[in-house]
């Protein structure tokens, strides 16, 4: 009887929609003696935060120039929600933040707002209340909306740059380097914009070289490298994820038989004890463990002076050139 | 046309306080202050002044506005480096869109200044008794508004086409063009023959002539008054300003239609 | 098709581009049409006095000043004056009221050399080019002096600011 429930459920389940496909897309530049992308193909799917990950040259930005129409592929085919990045209405339901957007100094915050709100096409009687209610989400404080935007610093214009991007209720946000230059609070901040827009099933893109913070935004992550894919990762939140945290103590005051009790405290925590040092100790953990650990090691004598992670997954997907593990 | 780049194109002219220095400056404080120079001197009206209230000052005034042409105003960004041009360009407007309406923002922009400027400049001279008629005055005024609409739709092309061959043309061409403003058509006096003096004179009618033909072939201006007084009707005259106009902003969209923004590593 | 290029943001509008190619069309076919006029097709009404006919006292007596036309025929600029500014009846009337319009004609490149009266005044006005207006008192001084074929306007407001003094 469960098996049949089951099998229904898993039958009457609705496919995930496509929100973008793209298809062996190939792009080169200077008359193709820079080859910036190699038949490159991937699905991204309706609701979900999607990562692009690789070095530096290896056909993010390219990619991302097709998605937005400011690229034009030598090859293959894009389709966003079943039309071409370079219509009108694909223009209309997509949102973009420029790693490095350009403001004219002269304008205020909401001056700002209200011309990229005009260039939408935006209802003019909802302008002030939507510029409003923007300025707020992005958490940019209401004593600067009317100061011109040359005063502004470093977070508060990558602020304004979030907040242009969500005008117009866009579908599908394509963000690059969205965290560079935020504080933490701007970080937290961004972070829970993005969250809060998955729920509403709005699909994005983020191209940035902030692996923990891809980690901690993103259902899945490409890793591209010399203009190809060489493997797409989920990241199953669900799941305990495993990370290495590498403890250090002072190996003067240490007593003794400070292994046995590292090795003790690895035990009791239930974590796997990687590698020993005279004044250090690697664990392989869930990141639930690591309160745990660290009780257990001070509960035992053991003086810590620093507990850090290692590497996170994704670093590790880097440094071995995007292959799967 | 696009009410929000009309709108902030417009705004960026006046709150840009480089920009509006350089206007006031330009377009008003210096010609105007020659006008006053020149009346209560008794002095005749230089060739600068002329320029300075004739096209090269709408030319002066544009490309003051022009330069840096992006945003709400004035800057077009090449996408390398900041984004912002890249940036309008990902809403939902066509290029065509923002190529017309930034055009007819400069022209309107353009050519109300220097249509006040020469309005002051008219009025002063009323002042100090000299007899223009309102038609005269009119047909000034509305010569400026054709030559900002020209003259901006040129600056359009010359931004948007970032090719560095097409703006060494361009400024050259402009330079040729001022050339030809600054002297009207004249021909050298002296024998003609052999000798340096020959060549060097024969050299500067050709130089005179080329410049004049170079300037009606990429800025064919109108004169108001002329071709309101001309016995015949100045069909040539028309078409060819109508048609540069046409074509500057097509050639403007097509550029912009292909051109492509790349701001990622290269290489 | 058309349809879905319309919605493109590269779509250039038909309108205009078909403007540009009548246009085009329209500027040749009326270049060729017009040409280059032989000769004006209307002369101007200005009463020109050859300089060796012209009198300087009799300026002095009528109380007006002496407009110098300076000119060659071999000048295309002269040409253009001749029909395109000249022919304006407001500069023509103002010229032939307020002024005594004489017309000096250089001869120096068919004739080798110009006759005494020609080279004293091109000298005196320091003319390097075709063609100048001169405005002059019946003393001699300079009152104004225009080089080039300006406009109808410029042309009249020259003019006029030169009567506007002598009145």
């Amino acid at each position: 009887m469960q098996s049949q429930i089951q099998a229904l459920s898993h039958a009457t389940a609705p496919e995930p929609t496509k929100c973008i496909v793209v298809q062996d897309l190939v792009k080169s530049y200077k008359r193709g003696r820079v080859r910036a992308l190699l038949g490159l193909s991937l699905d991204i799917y309706e609701g979900e935060i999607f990562g692009l990950i690789g070095p530096n040259g290896a056909g993010k930005s390219t990619l991302m120039g097709c998605l937005l129409g400011l690229l034009k592929p030598d090859s293959g085919s894009i389709s966003i929600l079943g039309m071409p990045p370079g219509f009108l209405p694909t223009r209309r339901i997509t949102g973009y933040a420029p790693e490095r957007p350009d403001f004219e100094g002269w304008m205020t915050a909401r001056q700002f707002l209200e011309y990229h709100h005009m260039l939408s096409g935006r209802d003019r009687l909802s302008r002030d209340q939507e510029i409003d209610a923007l300025l707020m989400r992005v958490a940019l404080p209401s004593n600067v909306w009317h100061r011109r935007i040359s005063t502004y610093s470093r977070g508060m214009l990558q602020r304004l740059n979030i907040a242009q991007m969500l005008l117009g209720q866009p579908r599908l946000l394509l963000l690059d380097e969205p965290t560079l230059g935020l504080d933490p609070l701007g970080v937290v901040q961004v972070r829970k914009v993005l969250m809060g827009l998955r729920e509403t099933g709005v699909t994005a893109i983020i191209n940035s070289h902030q692996l923990d913070e891809i980690e901690r935004l993103c259902d899945r992550v490409a890793f591209i490298r010399d203009g190809k894919i060489c493997s797409v990762q989920h990241l199953n939140k669900d799941r305990e994820e495993e990370y290495t945290l590498k403890v250090r103590w002072n190996r003067d005051r240490a007593s003794d038989n400070v292994a046995d009790a590292v090795a003790e405290a690895a035990g009791a925590a239930g974590v796997c004890l990687k590698e020993l040092t005279l004044s250090s100790a690697s664990f392989t953990l869930a990141q639930e463990s690591a309160h745990a650990l660290l009780r257990e090691l001070i509960s035992r004598g053991v003086m810590i002076e620093e507990a850090v992670p290692e590497r996170t997954r994704l670093e590790q997907l880097f440094e071995m050139g995007g292959q799967n593990e | 046309m696009n009410n929000g780049i009309l709108k902030f194109t417009l705004l960026s002219a006046c709150l840009d306080k480089i920009k509006l220095s350089y206007i006031i400056l330009l377009g008003f404080v210096v010609p105007i202050g020659m006008k006053l120079v020149t009346y209560m001197h008794g002095a005749e009206e230089s060739q600068t002044f002329e320029m300075l209230t004739g096209k090269v000052g709408v030319a002066f005034i544009l490309t003051g506005l022009c330069l840096g042409l992006a945003g709400g105003g004035s800057g077009s960004q090449t996408g390398k480096g900041s984004e912002y041009l890249p940036l309008i360009l990902t809403r939902p407007i066509t290029r065509a869109e923002y190529i017309i309406t930034k055009w007819a923002t400069f022209t309107l922009v353009g050519g109300v200044l220097a249509a006040v400027q020469n309005l002051i400049v008219a009025l002063i001279g009323v002042a100090f008794g000299e007899v223009l008629s309102p038609y005269v005055v009119a047909g000034l005024m509305l010569e400026r508004f054709l030559d900002a609409a020209i003259i901006s739709a040129a600056l359009t092309l010359a931004l948007v086409a970032q090719h560095w061959l097409f703006q060494v043309f361009a400024i050259g061409a402009f330079y040729v063009w001022m050339m030809a403003q600054t002297m009207p058509p004249v021909s050298v006096a002296g024998p003609s023959g052999v000798g340096v003096d020959a060549v060097a004179l024969e050299g500067t009618h050709l130089m005179l002539t080329l410049s004049r033909l170079v300037g009606e072939l990429i800025l064919p201006t109108i004169s108001v008054y002329d071709a309101a007084n001309a016995p015949n009707f100045p069909y040539l005259a028309i078409v060819s300003y109508v048609s540069t106009i046409v074509i500057y902003l097509v050639a403007a969209i097509a550029v912009i239609n292909r051109r492509e923004f790349f701001y990622g590593t290269s290489g | 098709m058309a349809r879905a290029a319309e919605t493109s943001t590269t779509y250039m509008p038909r309108a205009l581009l078909v403007a540009a190619i009548v246009l085009i069309v329209a500027r040749v076919a009326v270049w060729a049409a017009t040409g280059q006029p032989d000769s004006p097709s209307q002369v101007s009404s200005i009463r020109w006095t050859a300089l060796e006919d012209f009198k300087e006292k009799e300026a002095a007596t009528r109380g007006k000043l002496v407009l110098y036309k300076f000119c060659a025929a071999w000048s295309d600029p002269c040409e253009r004056l001749e029909s395109e500014v000249l022919i304006n009846h407001k500069v023509s009337d103002l010229a032939n009221s307020d002024f005594m319009p004489v017309s000096v004609t250089d001869r120096l490149r068919e004739d080798g050399k110009n006759t005494e009266q020609t080279a004293d005044l091109q000298k005196r006005y320091h003319v390097f080019a075709f063609p100048t207006l001169v405005i002059a008192d019946a003393s001699g001084n300079t009152k104004g002096m225009l080089v080039g074929c300006s406009s109808s306007l410029a042309t009249y407001r020259f003019l006029a600011r030169a009567a506007q003094t002598n009145r």
